[in-house]
């Protein structure tokens, strides 16, 4: 059995300011560093059990993922498989400013690079496939993830069976700062199951990265 | 800025599972058999109650499935919060045929267990098949979306709600009861939007039950 949580990064500056991050690199503010502190005491406080961290390497998330493991024994790795979807050029672009630098098209294709030079959607949803399978091929166990809202969204994808749609036409799992997901992989059954989706614990919690507009 | 709250023309749809009922509590296939709450699933329920008021949570209409222990629940909230309520028997649990009511070890008993169940084959024998489940969940989301945008409180069943879910994310009927289960524990609820101009569903929790602690994590 694997117990899979799924846990976007504590507030950063680039969600504090509104901009569309991607893979570019901002670091926590206080309010992300206390939501992550709050969660790894609480999760220690339940007495839960995770056998490895797995994070992106960008510092929104290994900051996260360094404090859940410091505070909780954990060993962590960092895998770029778990870094945030490549927004080509509208990386850095603020999300209240972006219906002026992106007008509305009448339609978008899933395999559309976004920003130029990104991931498409379909780029993405291969990139979340190939993460999650790095996971499954460990032995069971319990693993947290520590990534973003974008990528985590695919990965929930490829867990339910949903493949990327054209323009609007695919659901967005909202995820709040520290909001995880947890699930349950029977491998003997081959079955998952959603334990829950954006729990959040803390009424501190900010939201983050308007992706609904973009995705 | 994507505001919700501010947006008359967008759909806030929350769906809740029943409390605990007396079927749950003897671990029993419920179906459409018809069992009460427990004290304890009252007592969810109120707890819900009481946080939502302290949140100070709005509907426009509570929908119920008329099976009692969902009418129970919604009653508990729709009288605490002072909203209107009606019934409607799309939102029942499945029919789940000669399996109502019945205990695991029952179940076991008394009825044969196929070695591959199909996503058209009737569950219990005479009860709705999967694919059945899933076409009614489609016309529950049609009947709300018939409906004008609001905010709305559904109380319904797990089973059902699963495949609410399967309808509005694109998963289909698979054989065998693959696919993914979306857990709903006794009054945990699921919270999302859809907006009708972008036909965009944005599903904003699942398994909320922060108002009762579960052994089960």
């Amino acid at each position: 059995m694997y117990l899979i949580t799924l846990l976007r990064h504590g507030e950063s500056e680039g969600n504090s300011s509104g901009v569309l991050q991607g893979q570019s690199d901002y670091p926590l503010t206080a309010t992300g560093v206390e939501q992550a502190e709050q969660l790894a005491s609480y999760w220690k406080s339940e007495d839960t059990k995770f056998d490895l961290i797995v994070s992106s390497p960008l510092q929104r998330a290994s900051k996260t993922a360094e404090i859940i493991a410091n505070c909780m024994k954990v060993p962590v790795e960092y895998d770029p498989a778990w870094k945030e979807r490549n927004f080509g050029r509208l990386q850095g672009a603020n999300l209240r400013e972006l219906d002026q630098q992106v007008p509305p098209v009448d339609f978008f294709h899933p395999y559309e690079p976004i920003g130029g030079n990104g991931e498409s959607q379909l780029d993405l949803y291969t990139r979340a496939c190939q993460a999650l399978q790095k996971i499954i091929r460990q032995p069971a166990g319990s693993y947290l993830v520590v990534s973003h809202g974008g990528i985590l969204n695919k990965v929930l994808y490829v867990i339910m069976g949903i493949t990327p749609q054209g323009h609007y036409n695919s659901p967005i799992f909202h995820f709040g700062n520290t909001g995880y997901a947890q699930l349950r992989y029977n491998s003997s059954s081959r079955q998952w199951a959603v334990i829950n989706l954006n729990r959040q614990l803390s009424h501190i919690q900010v939201e983050g990265l308007q992706s609904w507009k973009l995705d | 800025m994507y505001s919700p709250t501010h947006t008359p023309t967008i759909y806030h749809i929350t769906l809740l599972r029943h409390g605990e009922s007396q079927g749950n509590f003897e671990g029993r296939h419920q179906g459409q058999a018809d069992f009460p709450l427990t004290d304890r699933g009252r007592d969810q329920s109120n707890a819900l109650l009481d946080r939502w008021k302290s949140e100070a949570k709005e509907f426009n209409l509570v929908i119920s499935s008329p099976l009692v222990r969902a009418r129970e629940t919604a009653e508990i909230i729709s009288s605490g919060l002072n909203i209107p309520q009606e019934l409607d028997p799309l939102w029942m649990e499945r029919d789940n045929g000669l399996m109502a009511g019945l205990s695991e070890e029952e179940v076991r008993d008394t009825l044969p267990q196929p070695p591959f169940i199909h996503p058209y084959q009737a569950i219990g024998q005479t009860g709705e098949s999967q694919w059945e489940l899933y076409l009614r969940a489609g016309k529950a989301v049609q009947s709300l979306l018939n409906r004008p945008p609001g905010s709305y409180l559904i109380v319904s069943h797990g089973g059902l709600l699963n495949m609410f879910f399967y309808a509005i994310l694109g998963i289909a009927p698979q054989p065998n009861f693959h696919g993914p289960r979306f857990r709903f524990n006794n009054s945990a609820f699921a919270t999302l939007t859809y907006n009708p101009t972008s036909h965009r569903w944005y599903v904003l929790g699942v398994n909320d039950h922060l108002h009762w602690k579960s052994e089960e994590g």
